[in-house]
This record gives structure tokens, C-alpha cells and sequence, in this order.
């Protein structure tokens, strides 16, 4: 089975960076898509609906290679108002009026969103980011019972004997 | 019980994160990383890249490691199994976590598991010791 993937529009490679090292250290097991490209971005996600784990848009997409200032966040936003809601959207952007547009297009359809202001540089992923994303990811995860054949792998030198204070029976009567 | 211990993925040997300490059930508000050491002790550092490797320092082996988000003195709000370079995936170890959390003096409100495969959404465990818990 495929990973599900968390789909990015961000046209700076600053943030790009700043947002993978986050992305490989708290989410590995998932897909990381990055486009600085609505168009390619709404196809992807026409292409992969039912992987979409989180999505997180930019507005303004001024650093892209081909200078075109006529693709926003908002074709994004617009394209997905007009689907179900499937997953949650963090719009991440300086841009407060055209946030505020993307925020409304999306609610009015129904779909859940977060905002993060950037701030100092790319300091703003490592905290508001990641809590947004973070939140938006584990807003309505389903609840199951543990199942104790989850295990860690067995491991050459990282495993370790040691005597347990915890025990699941001790738990269940706490 | 917790399962095994494993070490980080990344073995480069970082000395110990100057603000890496035993939690304690005062801890202020906000978001950490957490490394539970040999000994099931629960270590917290500030959230960051890369922090996991730095909880205990020197490739330390651990038993569990995950996030860990304190909503007001005495409240975790949630817990997770999120770390890339320690990766663990048993589900009974997370709720060893949340056991020690409320040995400690916390309230626990949400486990939070994210399968090792990345295939399914994460998940919200019934962990026997989390709050309101029947």
C-alpha cells in the first residue's frame, strides 16, 4: 500500500528546505509534494485524492522560475471548493486579504483550514507550521483499540533486555 | 511493557541537548520532543529538527520517543510516536508512555499513533490509563 502524501504549493526554496527537514524528521513515513505550480498541484491532486493526508498552500508565488504573477493560491483553493472536503488545508502566507479569500472559499465548501502567518525567516515552520500541520493531521484521527501485536522489529544491537516497571494488566486495573 | 529499545537512526554522537531533562509533572506549557531512556525515564527537549537524537545525547538507546504537547501545568494534551529517527511503531509501548505520564501526575488526553507505513491517517489509541478512560 502506498504512503499517503502531504502535498505542498511553495515557491521558495528557503521554506521548500526548511519544510522537507521537518517533514523528514516528524513525518517519514509519508509522501512529501512539493510544486511552486497550482495547475500541477490540482492535477496531483485530482490523480491522488484518496492519498491526500494534508495540503498546505502558499499564496503568492513570486519566486517561481517562470515570473508568471497570474497563478495564486487561490486557483487551488478554487479548485478544491468545488469537491468534497477529503483533507485538511493549512494556507501559510503573508498575503492576509488573499489568505482571507482562499480561507473563506475553502469554509464556504466546507473544508477544514488552519492559517499560519510567516515570520523570521523560515523560524515559522519549525513552530506555527508544524503545529498547524501537526493539529490538522491528528484532528479527527479515528480512535482504535491497541493492538499488542504491533511490535518493534527485532534488531541486531539496538534491542535490550531490561525489566519493566509498566505492565498492560497493571494499566488496565489503574 | 515497552518493547525493545532501539537506537537512533542516526548514530552520529551528539552530546546531550543542553535544555534535555527528566520531565517533571510542572513542566510549562507548549510543545516538546520525548526520549523514555533504559530506565523508563521520560526525557523532554524543547521542539526542534532534528531533536530526538539529542534527548539523551550519544546514540543512546531508547525505549520509546515521540512528541508530546503540554497544554497547561499538569495537562498533556497529546502524545505521539512522530520521531524519523527513532521510528517506533508498538502501540502498547505508546500507552507505557501514557502510564508513565499519569504516574508522573499528568492527565492524558490523546494517544496519537502514526503507523510505521505511512498507508493510514493516524490514529487516536483507547490507551487504558488515558483520561476519561472507562
Amino acid at each position: 500500500m502506498k504512503p499517503l502524501v502531504i502535498a505542498i504549493l511553495e515557491d521558495s526554496l528557503d521554506r521548500k528546505e526548511a519544510m522537507q527537514e521537518w517533514l523528514a524528521d516528524r513525518y517519514s513515513a509519508y509522501e512529501a509534494y512539493f510544486t511552486d505550480d497550482p495547475a500541477t498541484l490540482n492535477s496531483y491532486l485530482d490523480l491522488n485524492q484518496n492519498r491526500i493526508l494534508a495540503v498546505s498552500l502558499d499564496h503568492d508565488l513570486n519566486d517561481r522560475a517562470d515570473g508568471n504573477l497570474d497563478v495564486c493560491g487561490l486557483d487551488v483553493a478554487r479548485h478544491l471548493s468545488e469537491q468534497s472536503p477529503a483533507f485538511p488545508v493549512v494556507i501559510h502566507t503573508t498575503n492576509t486579504s488573499q489568505g482571507d479569500r482562499m480561507e473563506k472559499v475553502l469554509r464556504k465548501s466546507g473544508w477544514a483550514v488552519s492559517r499560519v502567518v510567516p515570520f523570521d525567516g523560515v523560524s515559522w515552520i519549525g513552530t506555527d507550521w508544524h503545529r498547524a500541520l501537526k493539529r490538522s493531521i491528528e484532528a479527527n484521527a479515528p480512535r482504535i483499540d491497541v493492538d499488542p501485536a504491533i511490535d518493534e522489529d527485532e534488531v541486531d544491537e539496538n534491542n535490550e533486555d531490561h525489566d519493566s516497571k509498566f505492565d498492560m494488566h497493571a494499566m488496565a486495573t489503574s | 511493557m515497552f518493547g525493545s529499545s532501539k537506537r537512533p537512526l542516526d548514530r552520529f554522537r551528539y552530546l546531550r541537548d543542553v535544555d534535555s531533562r527528566p520531565l517533571r509533572s510542572n513542566e510549562l506549557p507548549g510543545d516538546y520532543v520525548y526520549v523514555v531512556d533504559l530506565d523508563e525515564t521520560i526525557h523532554v527537549a524543547p521542539n526542534g529538527p532534528h531533536m530526538h537524537p539529542k534527548v539523551l545525547g550519544n546514540a543512546g538507546s531508547a525505549l520509546y520517543a515521540g512528541e508530546i504537547s503540554i497544554a497547561a501545568p499538569g495537562e498533556v494534551d497529546s502524545v505521539n510516536n512522530s520521531s524519523g529517527t527513532f521510528r517506533f511503531k508498538s502501540q502498547q509501548s505508546l500507552c507505557c508512555v501514557v502510564l508513565g505520564l499519569v504516574r508522573l501526575g499528568f492527565r492524558v488526553h490523546e494517544a496519537i499513533w502514526y503507523t510505521p507505513d505511512g498507508s493510514m491517517r493516524p490514529q487516536r489509541l483507547n490507551c487504558p490509563a488515558l483520561e476519561g478512560s472507562p
